[in-house]
């Protein structure tokens, strides 16, 4: 029984010692990195609190090629004329009540929506997500690594404005 | 049973146990140690450690899972490595069922963290590593078994101490 012991004993010393030359390579490392990971996490982007299920760059795609997925980008106007999701819906949070009126018909039945915006402003996604759900659209997701994720994954992007505003603001462009 | 039991504490066995869950621990690694970041990230979506803490975390844990995969593999401090990452696996099990339970429907994060890759939080992620855990128990208890640096530094100690009298 005490040899047990003994064996615990040594098995804790050992342990610590590998958790201790870990932390030390993994300070060391760091310290060489070029840009070096703050040893506090970023909140920005971490701290979405919305209770919404999270999809992968792979499986939006998966939904975007079969038709049944609808991409809502909350980021700003710019952003999204710089690049977006192919068919996506500009829906800045702050104007989403106007905008649901011209696409909430695209958010309902068998459709998933899919919530993106960019890694580095997570509170619009969130902003976003909690409307959609005070909106009862609760069939949706929020797409992990955002725009940046779906780019680098090699989703399918397009440039421009969205169609649908201009079309409520007299424009006669389809939505897409 | 007594027999199974003896397989399952055998020194071969053991050998066996350390060196597949130590490659499976150098590999799930390698990604990480490089991309810290991203694997913070991964781990965010789990929504089970505090924002403040994610970074720490995912600088230091990626470097155990290295070190402790190459101990078990070499059998050097086994017992140690092993209580390791059967701790880890505790962890990491943890972790899974709470977010199967909650339907977070993401990538482990496991061995990749790239997006999109891996695989995805499931029951068989668990399973596996249960398996894993079930493997490096017998390690903690017994140490590596054989074809270990320990059992060779141990003979070596055990061959010197004698002498070592014998010259006092």
């Amino acid at each position: 029984m005490s040899g047990n012991g003994g064996g615990l004993a040594r098995a804790f010393a050992e342990g610590a010692v590998l958790v201790v030359l870990s932390a030390g390579i993994a300070i060391g490392s760091n310290a060489a990195r070029k840009e070096p990971v703050p040893l506090r996490g970023d909140a920005r982007l971490y701290s979405l609190d919305v209770d919404l299920p999270v999809i992968s760059a792979r499986d939006a795609a998966a939904g975007f090629d079969a038709g049944d997925h609808v991409f809502l980008d909350a980021r700003d106007a710019d952003a999204f004329r710089a690049g977006h999701v192919a068919g996506a819906f500009s829906v800045e949070p702050d104007e989403f009540l106007d905008r649901y009126a011209a696409i909430g018909s695209f958010l309902t039945g068998d459709t998933r929506t899919v919530v993106y915006g960019a890694v580095a402003e997570p509170g619009h996604v969130e902003k976003l997500a909690k409307a959609l759900l005070d909106a009862g659209v609760t069939q949706a997701s929020l797409l992990l690594d955002g725009y940046e994720g779906w780019a680098a994954a090699g989703g399918q992007t397009e440039t421009g404005d969205d169609p649908t505003i201009e079309e409520s603001g007299g424009g006669e462009s389809e939505p897409q | 049973m007594s027999a199974l039991l003896a397989v399952y504490r055998h020194p071969h066995a053991r050998l066996v146990f350390r060196v597949v869950v130590g490659a499976v621990f150098i590999a799930a690694s390698l990604d990480k140690v490089e991309h810290p970041v991203a694997f913070a990230r991964a781990v965010s979506y789990y929504h089970m450690i505090p924002p403040q803490a994610l970074n720490a975390f995912a600088l230091l844990v990626p470097w155990v899972e290295l070190l402790a995969g190459v101990a078990l593999v070499a059998g050097l401090a086994s017992r140690g490595a092993a209580l390791l990452v059967g701790g880890l696996l505790v962890v990491f099990i943890v972790a899974l069922v709470s977010a199967i339970s909650r339907g977070i429907d993401i990538s482990c994060g496991c061995f990749s963290t790239t997006t999109g890759e891996g695989h995805k939080v499931g029951i068989d992620v668990v399973i596996r590593d249960v398996a894993m855990l079930a493997a490096v128990l017998p390690v903690v208890r017994l140490g590596g078994g054989t074809l270990s640096l320990d059992a060779v530094f141990g003979a070596r100690r055990r061959a010197a101490a004698p002498t070592e009298r014998s010259a006092a």
